[in-house]
C-alpha cells in the first residue's frame, strides 16, 4: 500500500523546492500569498472528499452520479482525494512554504521560539506520516476461540506474518448485570424520549396517559375480544357450538364478513341491527331465499419476502408476531363509494358486496385495500412499504346449510336462524348461555356472550419459553377516560397509542467492554504470555499493536482485531506536543512577557 | 434525574440574566449589569453543578451524546462570558452571549435527557479532555462571532464619534482575544482526538468527516491567525473570516448529518 518510491519523489520536489528558494530573489515559495492559496485548497480539497463518496467501486459510482459526473469525479481521483497524486503534492507544496518560511526566519531569540516550534512541528508531524506509511504495515486478523494464527490480513489485500503466533483462548462481551429498559416515546409533533419503566407510574403523552400495568420477562401476544365502549358500534357474539362432545367457541363479528365460521357443516355467521322490525324483515329474507354467500376474508401484508395473514375484522389492532408494526383494521364498506370527492369522505353505496374495502392502518399510515382491486391501494400519507392484500374466496357453496344469530340493539333481542338450501328452516329466540339444539344435525348452539362495541386487543400473556422476549402491559387512558390495555413486546417496532404518540419497549443488557483474551508464543522462548485486548485498551507486543475493533455479532465466538506496526507514531506524537507547546508559548507565554515588560 | 431538575432551573436563571442585559442595553446602568453578571455567574454555577450531578448519576463523563453536548457547550458559553467580563468587560454583549448559552439549552431540551448506557468505544480517558476542549473552544469561537457581529453593526452606523471608536476597538479585541484562546484549544481537540483514536481504531488520522471539518475548521483560524500577525489585517476583513470559521466550526459540529457521505461516518451523532 505504501509506495516509497512516490514518497522518494515527493521528498526530492520538496527538497528541490527549499534549494530553489534559498536561491531565489523573489520569496515566492516563502510568501504568504502561497500559504493563503495552499490553505484555502488543502481545505476545499478536503470538503470535497467528504461531499463525495470514498473509495466506493465502478458500478456503484456510476449508478450513484451517472455516466458524465463519474467520469469526471474518476478522472480528477475524487472517490479516493486524500490519497490522490495532486493532494499528496499539495501538501508537500505546503510543507515546502513552511520549511521556507522556517528558514528565512529562524532565530535563537526566545521570542520567536514558539513560531519556530509550531511551524518545525507541522513538518515533523507531516514526516511522521510519511514514516508511518512507508515504514508501518497494518491488516486486520480475525480469530475463532482456540484458533491460533500468525497471518494478518493487509489492508491494501494480500497478508503479512507475525513474528509470533496469537491464540484467542476466550472473547466476551461484558454486559452490565441489570437490564437497561426504557419505554421510548416518540410524538409525531415533538422529541422522542426515553421514560424509565416503573410500575403504575403514569406518563402523560399527546391526549392521553399510560401506565405500565403489567411486566413480563417473558411474553406472548394472545387475542382478546374486548368491550371498548358502552355503545354498539361494532357488535360482536361469542357462540359455543356441540355436537357429540365436540365443544367450540368463536367470536363473531357483525360489522365483517369475515366472522362466518365453517364448523360443522354449516356457516355461521352474526348480524346486528338497529331496531327489531329491521331484524324480523332479515328473518323473513333469509328464511325467504337463503343467505347471501358471504365468506371468510382475510388482510394478506408482505414485505416483499414474508406474508401475514390477518382477520380483515373491524377492530383488530395489534402487533403480529415478526412483523414489526401494528397493524389495525379501521373500517369496512361493502361497497365502496367516494361520497365526496373535495373531503374524500368515503361511504357505501349499498349493502351488497360490490366493491368491497377495508381501511387499514400501518405504522401509522391509513390506506383502503380492495378485493377486487388488488393492485390498487388508496393512502392518505405516504404509501406503506407494505404490501397489502383483501382476500375474499368467493367460491363457497351457494346453498349451504347457514347459522344465523340476529341482534336488535333496540331491544336487545337474540335469535337463532338456520337454514338449509331451502329444506330446512327455523328461528328461535334466545337468550345469553340458553342452549338450542338444531333438529337434524346433532349440533347445539349457544349464545355465551355479546359485546356492543368488541374491539380485538392483542393482549400479552406469560410464555415459560426463555426465548419470548420480555413485554409490557400498559393501561391507555383517553381523553374521554376510556382505558384501552396496550401490550408490547421488547425491541418491536413503535406502537401508536394515539394519534400523536407511538410507544415502543426497549429491553437490552447494554455492552460494557468487549475482551479478547489471547496467548502469545515466541517459539524460541516458549512459554505463552496471557493478555487482554479491550476496547480503547490496545494490547502491544514486540512492536506491533493489537486493536479490538469487530466481533461475532451472531454468536460471539470470533473477534475481529486490528494488528499494525507504526514506526511513525513516536515521530508524530513528538510533533503534536511539539506543535502544542509552540502554541502554548505563542499565545499564553510570550503575551505573558510581553505585558511584564509593558509594565517594567 | 436531579440533573435535568437543576438544569430548568439553569434556564431560568439565564432567562432572567437575559432580560436584566437587555435591560442594561436600555439603562446603561453599572447596577443593572452587575445583576446581570452576577445571575449569568448564579447560573453557569449552577449549570457546573448539574454536569456534576449528572457525572454522578451516570457514573461516566456525562459528553457522550447530542444532548450532552448541547449541555456542555451551553455551559462553556456561559463560563466563557463570564470569564471575559472578568477580564475585558464587554457588557453590552451579554444579552448576546446568553441567548447563545440558552439557544444551547433550548436545543438539548428537545432532545432526550436520558442518560444512556456507556458504550465501550467511549470508554476512554481521552473523552472528557477531547469533549471539554472542543467545547470551550467552540463557545469561545461563538462569543468571537458575536463580537465581530456587534463591530460590524456598529461600523456600518457610518459617522465614528471617538466613543464610537473605543466601543469598535473593545468589539475588535473581544472579537481576537477569544479566537486567540479558542486555536490552541481547537488544536488540543484536533490532537486529543487523533490519539484517542488510535487507541481505539489504530489509526490516528483516517479523513472520516468530521475529522476532516475538523481540520478545516482549523485551517480556516490559522489562516485567519496568519492574516492577523503577518499581514497586520484589521477590522471588517477578519469579522468576516471569523464569521465563516465560526460558521465551518457549526457545521462539524451538528451538519456533518446533512452530508451525502454521512452514513460512511463512523462518529456522526444525532438526528
Amino acid at each position: 500500500m505504501a509506495n516509497p518510491l512516490r514518497y522518494a519523489i515527493l521528498l526530492v520536489f520538496f527538497v528541490a523546492l527549499v534549494m530553489a528558494d534559498r536561491k531565489a530573489k523573489r520569496r515566492i515559495l516563502s510568501s504568504l500569498k502561497l500559504t493563503v492559496v495552499l490553505l484555502v485548497l488543502l481545505a476545499l480539497c478536503s470538503a470535497a472528499g467528504t461531499m463525495v463518496y470514498q473509495g466506493i467501486g465502478r458500478e456503484q459510482s456510476l449508478e450513484k452520479y451517472g455516466p458524465l459526473w463519474d467520469g469526471v469525479f474518476r478522472v480528477l481521483g475524487m472517490y479516493d482525494v486524500y490519497h490522490a497524486p495532486w493532494f499528496a503534492l499539495l501538501l508537500t507544496v505546503l510543507a515546502a512554504n513552511t520549511a521556507c518560511c522556517l528558514l528565512r526566519g529562524v532565530s535563537l531569540r526566545l521570542k520567536r521560539l514558539g513560531w519556530m516550534l509550531t511551524h518545525v512541528s507541522i513538518l515533523v508531524i507531516l514526516a511522521g506520516v510519511i514514516v508511518s506509511s512507508v515504514g508501518g504495515i497494518s491488516g486486520q486478523m480475525r480469530l475463532a476461540e482456540g484458533e491460533t494464527s500468525s497471518t494478518v490480513s493487509s489492508r491494501g489485500g494480500g497478508t503479512f506474518d507475525l513474528p509470533f503466533s496469537i491464540t484467542l483462548d476466550d472473547f466476551e462481551v461484558e454486559r452490565e448485570n441489570e437490564p437497561h429498559e426504557t419505554l421510548v416515546v416518540e410524538e409525531r409533533r415533538g422529541r422522542t424520549r426515553s421514560v424509565p419503566v416503573i410500575m403504575g407510574q403514569e406518563m402523560k403523552l399527546p391526549g392521553i396517559t399510560a401506565a405500565v400495568k403489567k411486566k413480563y420477562n417473558h411474553a406472548q401476544l394472545t387475542h382478546l375480544v374486548v368491550n371498548r365502549s358502552e355503545s354498539d358500534a361494532n357488535p360482536a357474539v361469542r357462540v359455543g357450538l356441540s355436537q357429540e362432545g365436540d365443544n367450540i367457541e368463536r367470536w363473531l363479528f357483525a360489522e365483517s364478513d369475515q366472522s362466518p365460521v365453517e364448523q360443522f357443516g354449516m356457516r355461521i355467521e352474526f348480524s346486528s341491527y338497529e331496531s327489531r322490525e329491521m331484524l324480523e324483515a332479515a328473518r323473513k329474507t333469509i328464511l325467504a331465499h337463503g343467505v347471501e354467500p358471504t365468506v371468510p376474508e382475510s388482510l394478506v401484508i408482505s414485505d416483499g419476502e414474508r406474508e401475514w395473514t390477518v382477520p380483515a375484522v373491524v377492530g383488530a389492532e395489534g402487533q403480529l408476531s415478526g412483523l414489526e408494526t401494528t397493524v389495525k383494521i379501521l373500517r369496512y364498506v361493502p361497497d365502496f363509494v367516494i361520497l365526496d370527492t373535495e373531503t374524500r369522505e368515503v361511504g357505501t353505496r349499498s349493502d351488497k358486496p360490490n366493491n368491497p374495502a377495508v381501511l387499514v392502518e400501518v405504522e401509522g399510515e391509513s390506506s383502503w385495500v380492495f378485493a377486487k382491486f388488488p393492485d390498487f391501494t388508496m393512502s392518505h400519507g405516504k404509501p406503506s412499504k407494505y404490501e397489502m392484500r383483501y382476500v375474499r374466496s368467493d367460491s363457497s357453496s351457494e346453498n349451504g346449510a347457514t347459522l344465523s344469530v340476529m341482534h336488535s340493539v333496540q331491544d336487545d333481542n337474540l335469535e337463532i336462524v338456520y337454514t338449509d338450501a331451502g329444506i330446512a328452516r327455523s328461528w328461535d329466540s334466545v337468550s345469553i348461555g340458553q342452549s338450542r339444539e338444531i333438529e337434524g344435525k346433532g349440533v347445539s348452539v349457544a349464545v355465551l356472550e355479546y359485546i356492543g362495541d368488541a374491539g380485538v386487543v392483542l393482549e400479552l400473556a406469560p410464555s415459560s419459553d426463555h426465548g419470548d422476549p420480555p413485554g409490557v402491559q400498559l393501561d391507555v387512558r383517553g381523553p374521554d377516560g376510556t382505558i384501552r390495555s396496550v401490550g408490547i413486546l421488547a425491541n418491536a417496532r413503535p406502537i401508536l397509542v394515539s394519534d400523536d404518540a407511538a410507544l415502543s419497549y426497549r429491553f437490552d443488557f447494554p455492552v460494557t467492554q468487549y475482551t479478547s483474551r489471547v496467548s502469545l508464543a515466541d517459539g524460541e522462548e516458549g512459554g505463552d504470555l496471557q493478555r487482554e485486548i479491550r476496547v480503547n485498551a490496545p494490547l502491544k507486543h514486540k512492536g506491533y499493536v493489537f486493536y479490538q475493533l469487530s466481533y461475532d455479532q451472531n454468536a460471539e465466538q470470533w473477534t475481529g482485531l486490528g494488528v499494525k506496526r507504526d514506526p511513525g507514531i513516536p515521530v508524530v506524537y513528538a510533533g503534536f506536543v511539539g506543535h502544542a507547546a509552540g502554541l502554548i508559548m505563542l499565545f499564553y507565554v510570550n503575551p505573558a512577557l510581553k505585558r511584564r515588560r509593558t509594565a517594567a | 434525574m436531579t440533573n435535568v431538575a437543576i438544569l430548568n432551573l439553569v434556564f431560568g436563571l439565564y432567562v432572567l440574566a437575559a432580560v436584566v442585559y437587555g435591560a442594561f442595553l436600555l439603562l446603561r446602568s453599572n447596577g443593572v449589569w452587575l445583576a446581570g453578571l452576577g445571575l449569568l455567574s448564579l447560573g453557569a454555577l449552577t449549570h457546573l453543578a448539574a454536569v456534576i450531578v449528572r457525572w454522578v448519576e451516570a457514573g461516566h463523563p456525562p459528553f457522550t451524546n447530542l444532548y450532552e453536548s448541547f449541555i456542555c457547550f451551553s455551559l462553556m458559553t456561559a463560563l466563557v462570558y463570564v470569564g471575559l467580563e472578568l477580564k475585558y468587560r464587554p457588557r453590552k454583549l451579554g444579552l448576546f452571549a446568553c441567548l447563545l448559552a440558552i439557544g444551547g439549552l433550548a436545543y438539548a431540551k428537545r432532545l432526550d435527557p436520558a442518560i444512556p448506557p456507556l458504550m465501550p468505544a467511549l470508554n476512554s480517558r481521552w473523552l472528557t479532555v477531547h469533549v471539554v476542549v472542543y467545547f470551550a473552544a467552540y463557545a469561545a469561537l461563538g462569543i468571537s462571532f458575536i463580537a465581530w457581529v456587534a463591530y460590524l453593526v456598529t461600523t456600518r452606523k457610518g459617522e465614528q464619534e471617538t466613543s464610537e471608536n473605543d466601543r469598535l476597538q473593545l468589539m475588535e479585541s473581544i472579537g481576537h482575544q477569544t479566537i486567540v484562546v479558542a486555536f490552541p484549544l481547537l488544536t488540543l481537540g484536533l490532537i486529543t482526538g487523533a490519539v484517542w483514536a488510535e487507541r481505539a481504531w489504530g489509526r490516528y488520522w483516517g479523513w472520516d468527516p468530521k475529522e476532516t471539518w475538523a481540520l478545516i475548521t482549523w485551517i480556516v483560524y490559522a489562516f485567519y491567525l496568519h492574516m492577523r500577525y503577518i499581514k497586520g489585517w484589521r477590522g471588517r476583513r477578519m469579522a468576516f473570516i471569523a464569521a465563516v470559521g465560526f460558521a465551518v466550526a457549526m457545521f462539524t459540529f451538528l451538519g456533518l448529518k446533512y452530508l451525502p457521505v454521512s452514513e460512511q461516518s463512523i462518529h456522526i451523532y444525532g438526528t
